[in-house]
């Protein structure tokens, strides 16, 4: 029987049910959603002993304040700085078990954008075409497709062993920065760029703008200007860089549209996504041509390092 | 006669050929045929306007060069597509529904029946789904119709909206900002997150479309 386990007490982040991406809909014109960097989710995931990509909460922003209403057992992945467990500080890098009552707030003041809470054992989501993950745009998944607010109760059946898995912050936590350099694999229309466009594209860092959400982050900085404006409408995936006429590049994330008009300079390597998604709004982002063999290996090397969090 | 194989990676992990044939159909007699000999290799075949998109899973090296040898090896026969029956999606032009009649007449010099009239005769087909979950491209569009999108796009499309854009119509089968002219207004339903497909037309299916006055799409909704 589901219980009532945690309920949202403050927030001023965007805060959603995540969970693994809603694959296999796409064809049709369905975002994948999920987690935007699986890599934090999935260390949280681990701390408490769940699957990989069971559903977490995901916190895009700086804060979260919830109550215990029902024993737990809890762990935060992602960028996180501060865990206070009833105003004591707790430690980033393990589970810790909360009892009825309890009040966490977790937050964020360093670097990074993103935080996961995981909860041990099965908490409840709305499972739409085989994934629980929320889809903000088109309001299914997760929590009757929503944000999260104050007062909302998050339901599920928790497990109360705590693990005694603990991981190195430095080896994690220290890869936020404010400015990133990630690598891509260049478009179907990388060509409709000049080498002087193209120059500047590589050369030049880009920062994050305000308005960048779960469906794109949008770039701002030197105008990246393509030789045709508008292309008839073609594939777009999570990754994939498009030059709108503006000239002012959009990266589509987790939410982002399946089909886009605009140029496709270049697509993300899949091992740089989380550290994207990590930017805050301001940080600045470099780009690095790599080739698709590059780009393979790295995620090769990724999955390995990730493998090591199984058991 | 061999014909020269234009693609291009999209990301890692993804490969978009292009230009294949002019012949809609062909792309989705070659995504199935695709799916049959890869289908413990692929996350999914996605289609577009003349392009077929294969994305892998994870994999450390991508068989490039054995994909475009399959690809070569596919001879096209539209017979599977083609048994599909053709589907039927009624389509209100009642004033209200018509919310860029007046411009329309205007950009294409016909007047308000020869637009309705070679909007309804036209043989359509699902080209592709895309721009948001079930929107249907349906190639076919009369050229005598061919016109661009709005310089700018509504904030605002409401459901069941029938619009064209360049050579393609589509209907958005929920409310949403959008920037294609609108012609009128359908309660077909397209979407339902709930069923298994979501969409209710397949990909290469052929669409006829039927007028309904005011009343009977009223009478459809209410059913």
């Amino acid at each position: 029987m589901p219980i009532s386990v945690i309920k949202i007490i403050k927030t001023t982040s965007l805060v959603t049910i995540q969970s693994k991406q809603r694959t296999g809909f796409r064809k049709f014109g369905v975002p994948s959603s999920g987690f935007q960097d699986e890599h934090g989710a999935y260390l949280g995931n681990w701390l408490v002993g769940n699957d990989r990509e069971a559903p977490s909460i995901e916190v895009f922003g700086n804060m979260l304040v919830f109550e215990a209403l029902s024993e737990c057992v809890i762990a935060i992945g992602g960028a996180c700085s501060r865990l206070l467990i009833n105003d004591q500080q707790g430690l980033l890098n393990q589970a810790h078990k909360l009892v009825l009552n309890d009040v966490v707030v977790v937050e964020n003041v360093t670097a990074g954008s993103i935080f996961y809470l995981s909860i041990a054992g099965i908490f409840f989501g709305e499972s739409v075409m085989g994934s629980v993950a929320t889809d903000l745009t088109n309001g299914w998944g997760g929590f009757q497709g929503r944000i999260l607010k104050k007062g909302d109760l998050i339901l599920g059946t928790p497990t109360l062993r705590v693990t005694n898995r603990n991981f190195t912050i430095a080896s994690t936590h220290s890869q936020f920065t404010k400015n990133i350099t990630i690598h891509i694999i260049a478009g179907p229309e990388a060509h409709l760029f000049s080498k002087q466009v193209l120059d500047e594209f590589y050369g030049e860092s880009f920062a994050l703008s305000a308005d960048s959400n779960r469906v794109g982050y949008r770039l701002s900085g030197t105008k990246i200007k393509s030789l045709a404006g508008d292309i008839s409408s073609k594939t777009v995936l999570r990754g994939t860089i498009q030059v709108p006429p503006s000239g002012d590049p959009i990266i589509l994330m987790a939410d982002g549209p399946t089909t886009g008009g605009y140029p496709r300079i270049g697509v993300v390597a899949d091992a740089d996504i989380g550290l994207l998604a990590q930017v805050r709004i301001g940080g600045r982002v470099r780009f690095r041509l790599c080739t698709p063999d590059q780009a393979r290996r790295n995620s090769f090397n990724q999955r390995i390092r990730l493998n090591l969090f199984e058991e | 006669m061999q014909k020269v194989i234009h693609w291009s990676y999209l990301g890692e992990r993804a490969i978009e050929i292009a230009s294949l044939s002019d012949e809609p159909n062909f792309y989705v007699g070659l995504s199935d045929f695709l799916k049959r000999k890869l289908i413990l290799e692929i996350e999914d075949i996605y289609i577009t306007d003349h392009s077929i998109t294969v994305q892998f899973k994870f994999a450390l090296s991508l068989p490039v060069d054995d994909l475009i040898v399959l690809v070569e090896g596919y001879d096209h026969q539209d017979d599977v597509i083609s048994n599909q029956p053709v589907i039927s999606i009624p389509i209100c032009y009642d004033s209200e529904f018509m919310m860029d009649a007046q411009h329309l007449q205007k950009q294409l010099n016909l007047d308000f029946d020869s637009l309705i009239e070679l909007h309804l005769a036209g043989s359509y087909r699902v080209a592709m789904f895309g721009f948001m979950p079930g929107f249907p491209y349906l190639s076919g569009l009369n050229d005598l119709l061919s016109v661009p999108r709005l310089a700018t796009p509504r904030k605002r499309v409401p459901k069941g909206a029938v619009a064209i854009s360049n050579n393609m119509c589509g209907i958005y089968p929920n409310t949403s900002p959008g920037g294609w002219n609108i012609i009128g207004r359908s309660p077909f339903k397209l979407f339902d997150e709930c069923d298994d497909p979501p969409v209710r037309l397949k990909l290469g299916q052929a669409v006829q479309f039927c007028r309904i006055s005011k009343s009977e799409y009223d009478a459809y909704l209410g059913d």
